[in-house]
């Protein structure tokens, strides 16, 4: 493959930095991707945490006042669920990793009950490889682009990455048997799925 | 005993090369995760029938898991998809790439199937979720659980042999701020969220 000095430089920078940029969201995929699937060893624990009522007035439960309320009672994460029953109980879930909040709102919305749960560390792993879109507040909006950034950095890793191997190694035959039967076993897999 | 620059970089290549196919799977299904995309195919692509002998004395989790494996069709059956009366049972069998809709005549014991294949985009995507285990599974996509320890294996070894390639050969110390930084950043948002 004929690329120029300057090109081949490029492409290498772009490998490398597309590594390091988002690594450490690379890592935490990778470890706790090995969790979930041995989830047998790696068990998650839930813990009940605050269980508690609060009175409220029904303006508590509106807007900024509400955002207050959350913050006053320690409560994190991106809304979840919000149901109303028949009798009119207005139940609001709240999630972050590691921490599950129930709030239950009585029906003449004088008082919310706080439940919630904690995990152990297992949880949390397993949590953040579950946290995706950009929905909730700013810093999850942030974590959504950090998933965008790192996936496209995967995609150029694998890109560059082959540009360089046609460049750098002189006999390509291990290379191209490595390349074509995991992609010609991959490609089995989806066919023997689809069909 | 010091490795040769050149010999990392091959084993660094040939680890990358293997696990790259799996590291595209991965990085298009979680762009499709984070955005929302619908890539999942809903039309029906293939039909056919078949008389089987039904026990429709069986409960439907009994009955479904019956004539799922009479039919030798893999896949999970969603239990609160169950519709059943005194002449017919439907439900539905899924997995990551392919939807079957049921229909069992329960006097009868004709079965009409509706294939919905999912599409290329839709099992690619699949595969992030995949980990060898569908009921009804073939061996060779049982052998998907060892490929996946295999490159999950080889994937980080790629990444040492990276990173042992940048820390001895291209390391500059601006590297170090500003990627450093950026881990930081990202450990900041981990934790704050």
């Amino acid at each position: 493959m004929k690329i120029s000095s300057q090109t081949y430089q490029t492409i290498r920078k772009i490998h490398l930095y597309a590594c390091l940029t988002t690594v450490l969201f690379f890592l935490m995929y990778l470890v706790s991707g090995f969790m979930m699937m041995h989830h047998d060893t790696f068990h998650i624990e839930e813990t009940p945490d605050v269980n508690k009522v609060v009175p409220v007035k029904s303006s508590d439960l509106e807007g900024n006042s509400w955002a207050h309320f959350l913050k006053l009672n320690g409560i994190k994460g991106r809304n979840t669920a919000d149901r109303t029953q028949s009798d009119g109980t207005i139940i609001k879930e709240y999630w972050t990793p590691g921490e599950e909040f129930k709030l239950t709102i009585n029906p003449d919305r004088s008082q919310v009950r706080i439940e919630s749960v904690v995990k152990n560390m297992n949880g949390v792993l397993n949590d953040l490889h579950r946290v995706r879109s950009y929905k909730g507040p700013f810093l999850w909006h942030l974590y959504a682009l950090m998933i965008d950034l790192t996936a496209i950095s995967m995609i150029l890793f694998v890109l560059t990455g082959i540009i360089l191997w046609l460049k750098v190694l002189k006999n390509k035959r291990l290379g191209w048997a490595v390349l074509v039967v995991g992609a010609f076993y991959v490609g089995l897999t989806m066919y023997h799925l689809m069909r | 005993m010091k490795i040769k620059k050149s010999q990392l970089i091959k084993w660094h290549v040939y680890a990358g090369l293997f696990t790259s196919v799996y590291i595209l799977a991965f990085a298009f299904s979680s762009l499709v995760l984070n955005h929302g995309w619908d890539v999942e195919n809903k039309e029906v692509t293939d039909h056919w029938e078949a008389t089987i002998r039904l026990d429709s004395s069986l409960n439907n989790d009994e009955l479904s898991e019956q004539i799922r494996d009479n039919l030798q069709i893999m896949g999970w059956i969603p239990r609160w998809e169950f519709r059943r009366d005194s002449e017919e049972f439907k439900f539905r069998i899924t997995h990551f790439g392919k939807d079957h809709r049921i229909t069992a005549n329960l006097a009868t014991g004709k079965v009409e199937v509706d294939g919905i294949s999912k599409g290329i985009l839709a099992t690619f995507h699949g595969l992030h979720f995949f980990n060898g285990s569908i009921p009804g599974a073939s061996k060779f996509l049982r052998s998907w659980a060892v490929y996946q320890w295999l490159t999950m294996a080889v994937l980080v070894i790629s990444l040492i042999l990276g990173l042992i390639l940048w820390v001895r050969f291209n390391f500059r110390r601006w590297h170090l701020y500003v990627f450093g930084g950026l881990t930081l950043l990202s450990l900041i948002i981990m934790l704050g969220i």
